[in-house]
């Protein structure tokens, strides 16, 4: 099972991730991530906490956003409410010191 | 002990495996985090299987097979696609700047950190076949691509 739910905050896009990205449903999280910079937007959470898995090709995909939204400083990718095994994940893929991690949506949210 | 599965070589099948991969890692005794560790693994190994070995063609075939062999399981991910040299993909650079950091080869990178041992054979007539073990106790020594 897998699915993303989008909400468009006033001044940020707060992603929810349900489930498990493996390589079969990671084009749906690019084209999501997608979406929301080609209308002109680079704030964006990311609310993992139910998240159960995320392939090689989901965390690429974070890490293009990632680098989208950043360009001319324009905006971040920020995450919350990283599961350990995500968070496990991030760690062996070199990327947790690349994000700003918060503990819950509405200090991510609050953030920006 | 032994647990098998014989797929098509589609995306849509990797939920498959992975069901099969914890399924069958539970009854062989690993905890959670090592069942994660090798869902993981053989997820990547299969993403790559039908992404690059078959070139997206659904029409091939993966084996996978699930052994306990006293506390090792051993997970022997087989198939008929093209044959790649794993020396020649660079690991990543973990110290890499942002601008570098979608281009790493991430899959193979993590099964060797998820897995005690991470072994490539491939043979023109017989197949390729990836042997990937994780030791169910005791402490995972430094391997890497």
């Amino acid at each position: 099972m897998f699915e993303i739910v989008g909400k468009q905050l006033r001044r940020v896009d707060l992603i929810e991730l349900h489930g498990r990205i493996d390589s079969n449903v990671a084009a749906q999280l690019e084209e999501s991530f997608k979406a929301i910079t080609e209308a002109g937007r680079f704030r964006i959470v990311v609310d993992m906490e139910k998240l159960e898995y995320v392939c090689s090709r989901g965390l690429r995909a974070l890490i293009a956003t990632l680098k989208e939204t950043r360009r001319w400083n324009r905006g971040d990718v920020r995450l919350c409410n990283v599961p350990p095994r995500i968070q496990g994940v991030l760690d062996l893929a070199g990327f947790t010191p690349l994000f700003k991690i918060y503990d819950n949506t509405v200090d991510a949210v609050g953030s920006f | 002990m032994l647990r098998e599965l014989h797929v098509k070589s589609k995306m849509e099948n990797l939920s498959v495996i992975s069901e099969f991969v914890a399924s069958a890692a539970s009854e062989f005794g690993l905890d959670e985090d090592q069942t994660f560790a090798v869902l993981m693994a053989v997820d990547e190994a299969c993403a790559n299987i039908i992404e690059h070995a078959y070139g997206g063609n659904s029409d091939g075939t993966i084996d996978i097979r699930c052994e306990l062999h006293n506390d090792e399981v051993v997970v022997k991910v087989h198939d008929h696609g093209k044959a790649f040299d794993p020396q020649s993909v660079l690991p990543p650079d973990l110290a890499a700047p942002l601008d570098e950091q979608e281009e790493r080869c991430l899959g193979l990178y993590l099964m060797f950190k998820l897995m005690d041992s991470v072994r490539f054979e491939f043979d023109e007539v017989k197949g390729n076949t990836l042997t990937m073990v994780k030791r169910r106790h005791g402490v995972k020594p430094a391997v890497c691509a």
